[in-house]
């Protein structure tokens, strides 16, 4: 591959499955030292194998869990070039019509949507912020 | 090399952002077809890069069009990609006041001429089982800006004939999207704006502290082009150091 992102150091959110694997994969193809973060243990740690990365625990919405995490990043890379808050959930309970929401699905899916982005910026930049030019790519969808 | 043995024209290739994607083109492979009205600026860019060849055309002329196209389909044996980028600027002055001839030269280059430049491409790229255009829009396609009604209606019109044409021709195999840049330095735009003063303060405005280059775009222009993007079309995308997020 090009190498466009070499030695770079990335932390993508949600990494374990799904768009969030297929980033970290393609991102570790690139040359990137790709920091894997995700509540899904195994299959965390098994792509961050895979790939040559890292793994961390990391549940987005948990403010704590981004302070332990950006702060064992510092430790153990030394700084952080960019991010990628990929981590989200829809509805556990089928479907986000109006008239049957469930407000504790709601809050969830605000906690891991918006704030687990936000908290992700939040914590993530100030380290990034010492590290030199860096970026950010917030995972949206087809809300216009 | 992501256009190893793809053939791609590029309308206004002789200078600016049309050159800077020439060279981006050829620099992955492509092979090129540089389409400009002025000759010895086509024939300029296709001689810095290997692979390349120049082609005059004015976009307004729909048979001058249709013929430069059939041209670089005869060079190559057919085509892979294009990029309509040629367009002009203009004079800012609000509309009630905006010269007739100017509103006619911009609609016709910067709007007619895109539309022009696909009727010739499409049934190019539909023979060849697929291709990807890209159209140069601007900021100016999200945005309006006071002094230029006819490039912002030219540039707005660009984005809704890309996502019509997206809509068309989908199950052909043909992607068709639009890059919006922000103020670029090019001969075009030094052209018009010669105080360095305003240049500084255009930086300013952007949240990178600066304008976007020729490279800038054509690196998008590249992606929307390539494999990488199979699953991209019909959309707009601002190349723009963030100055229209405010």
């Amino acid at each position: 591959m090009t190498g466009r992102v070499q030695a770079k150091r990335v932390l993508v959110t949600g990494g374990a499955t799904g768009l969030g694997a297929a980033i970290a994969r393609r991102l570790a193809e690139e040359g990137a030292v790709v920091l894997v973060a995700d509540i899904a243990e195994v299959a965390g740690a098994a792509l961050a194998s895979e790939i040559g990365g890292h793994f961390y625990r990391l549940d987005v919405s948990s403010e704590a869990g981004w302070t332990a995490v950006i702060a064992a990043i510092a430790r153990d890379f030394g700084g952080l070039d960019a991010l990628v808050n990929n981590a989200g959930i829809a509805s556990s309970k089928g479907g986000e019509d109006i008239e049957r929401i469930d407000l504790a699905d709601l809050h969830r899916i605000f906690a891991v949507n918006v704030d687990g982005t936000i908290l992700g910026c939040k914590h993530a930049i100030p380290l990034m912020a010492k590290s030199g030019p860096g970026s950010i790519v917030n995972l949206s969808s087809m809300a216009e | 090399m992501r256009f190893m043995g793809k053939v791609i024209a590029v309308t206004g290739g002789g200078s600016g952002l049309g050159a800077a994607i020439v060279a981006r083109l050829a620099s992955e492979g492509a092979e090129v077809g540089v389409i400009d009205l002025d000759p010895q600026a086509a024939a300029r860019v296709a001689g810095q890069v290997q692979g390349a060849k120049a082609f005059a055309a004015d976009v307004s002329d729909p048979a001058a069009m249709h013929r430069a196209i059939a041209d670089v389909v005869s060079w190559r044996g057919k085509l892979d990609g294009a990029v309509n980028n040629a367009g002009v600027g203009g004079p800012f002055v609000p509309s009630a006041d905006y010269p007739l001839d100017w509103w006619d030269r911009t609609i016709a280059i910067n709007l007619s001429g895109v539309f022009y430049s696909m009727r010739a491409e499409l049934p190019h790229l539909i023979a060849n089982g697929g291709g990807a255009i890209v159209n140069m829009s601007s900021i100016c396609g999200f945005i309006g800006q006071a002094g230029t009604a006819a490039y912002v209606a030219a540039k707005h019109g660009v984005v809704g004939l890309t996502k019509t044409v997206a809509l068309e021709y989908g199950a052909q195999g043909v992607r068709c999207n639009a890059v919006c840049p922000t103020y670029v330095r090019t001969p075009l735009t030094l052209a018009e704006l010669k105080d360095q003063a305003i240049w500084a303060d255009l930086d300013a405005r952007h949240a990178t502290g600066h304008c976007a280059t020729p490279d800038d775009v054509a690196a998008m222009t590249a992606f929307l082009l390539s494999g990488d993007a199979r699953s991209v079309t019909g959309s707009a995308h601002l190349v723009d150091g963030g100055i229209t997020a405010s």
